[in-house]
């Protein structure tokens, strides 16, 4: 086995990701060669001050301007939704134009299909002839005296 | 330490799900030294992994509803995206740099050691100053090598974390892993040496 080898092998030791039955050969090698001992000193001593990283924190104001980024974040798509609710707007404006429109067709105004339904029914009520609408009465009346 | 700072990632998660800011702001406190530090290792600048940590916790935040616990842990999947995010930050440092200075300065100021309370190391002020310096220097051969070598021996070294979960996170193969830190370890030491 060549050094290299080796030197891979002190690697996965230092990352504690040797195996066991690995560990024997390597430490024989270690006993005897120069240049696989200084780099597993050297390798180690690395490690350490890489480690030592973990004590270099952040800004502490770092996590709280993130929650604060994302707070706004949160409040910024709850007020976009609103211009989706006025882009609809031209919609129920159309829906409403079409009833009115549908109402006129057939004779009568919304208004007056939503005012006068109830009235008209209690006027029907009170007209003799249950086929004819009060209005149709005035209409006829009027014709006859104009043939007087 | 709050009731909230006990819960796990798993259960964190499926509270701010819910809509509750503050399980995922235990989520930020929680991560945000990790992502920072990976952050900061491949970008090599203090203020692009802020950027990264606050543009990181954004994309975690949109596509909560996408993770899985099956597939990876959660900090896994952070400090992918994490990765992920750094590479293109370095890149268009890179881009920036070529189109103004040819080559970049990193003017930033360093970085802050601060006193870990778990560490017994920290309590002692000139083991401290020793190892800054030390960093320092390491810090300025980290640069030098490939990016890949790096994130690995960052991951490894600072968050501790397996050959395994070095390779989900870099979507590469454990082996790769081992050849990724044992190359980066050689040349660290043939930089140092010079």
């Amino acid at each position: 086995m060549k050094c290299e080898d080796f030197q891979k092998r002190i690697s996965k030791l230092i990352d504690k990701e040797l195996s066991a039955d690995s560990m024997d050969a390597l430490h024989r090698h270690l006993l005897s060669c120069a240049d696989c001992s200084e780099f597993y000193e050297r390798s180690k001593d690395i490690n350490h001050v890489l480690n030592s990283a973990i004590l270099m924190a952040p800004n502490t104001a770092l996590a709280q301007r993130v929650k604060e980024k994302i707070a706004n974040k949160t409040k910024g798509s709850m007020t976009e939704s609103r211009p989706m609710f006025w882009r609809s707007v031209p919609v129920y404006a159309l829906v409403a134009l079409l009833a009115v429109g549908v109402g006129n067709l057939a004779g009568k105004t919304l208004v007056h299909s939503l005012l006068y339904q109830n009235s008209e029914s209690a006027l029907e009520l009170m007209i003799p002839n249950g086929t004819e609408y009060l209005s149709d009465i005035f209409v006829d009346i009027g014709q006859e005296g104009q043939a007087q | 330490m709050s009731r909230l700072a006990t819960l796990s990632d798993e259960q964190l998660i499926e509270e701010a799900l819910k809509g509750s800011e503050a399980h995922f702001d235990v989520l930020v406190e929680r991560y945000t030294p990790q992502i920072y530090r990976l952050a900061r290792g491949i970008t090599n600048s203090h203020s692009e992994a802020e950027d990264v940590v606050q543009e990181t916790f954004l994309k975690i935040f949109k596509n909560l509803n996408k993770f899985s616990s099956d597939k990876a842990n959660f900090k896994t999947w952070a400090l992918t995206i994490a990765r992920n995010q750094s590479i293109n930050t370095l890149a268009s440092i890179k881009r920036k740099a070529l189109q103004f200075f040819g080559d970049r300065e990193d003017d930033d100021p360093e970085p802050d050691f601060s006193f870990n309370p778990m560490s017994s190391e920290a309590q002692d002020a000139e083991t401290l100053m020793s190892l800054k310096q030390r960093f320092y220097q390491l810090e300025g051969a980290l640069k030098k090598i490939p990016e890949r070598q790096k994130t690995a021996l960052i991951l490894k070294t600072q968050e501790n974390m397996s050959y395994e979960e070095i390779a989900n996170v870099m979507s590469v193969s454990v082996s790769s892993v081992e050849s990724l830190i044992f190359r980066g370890r050689k040349k660290l030491i043939e930089l140092l040496e010079k």
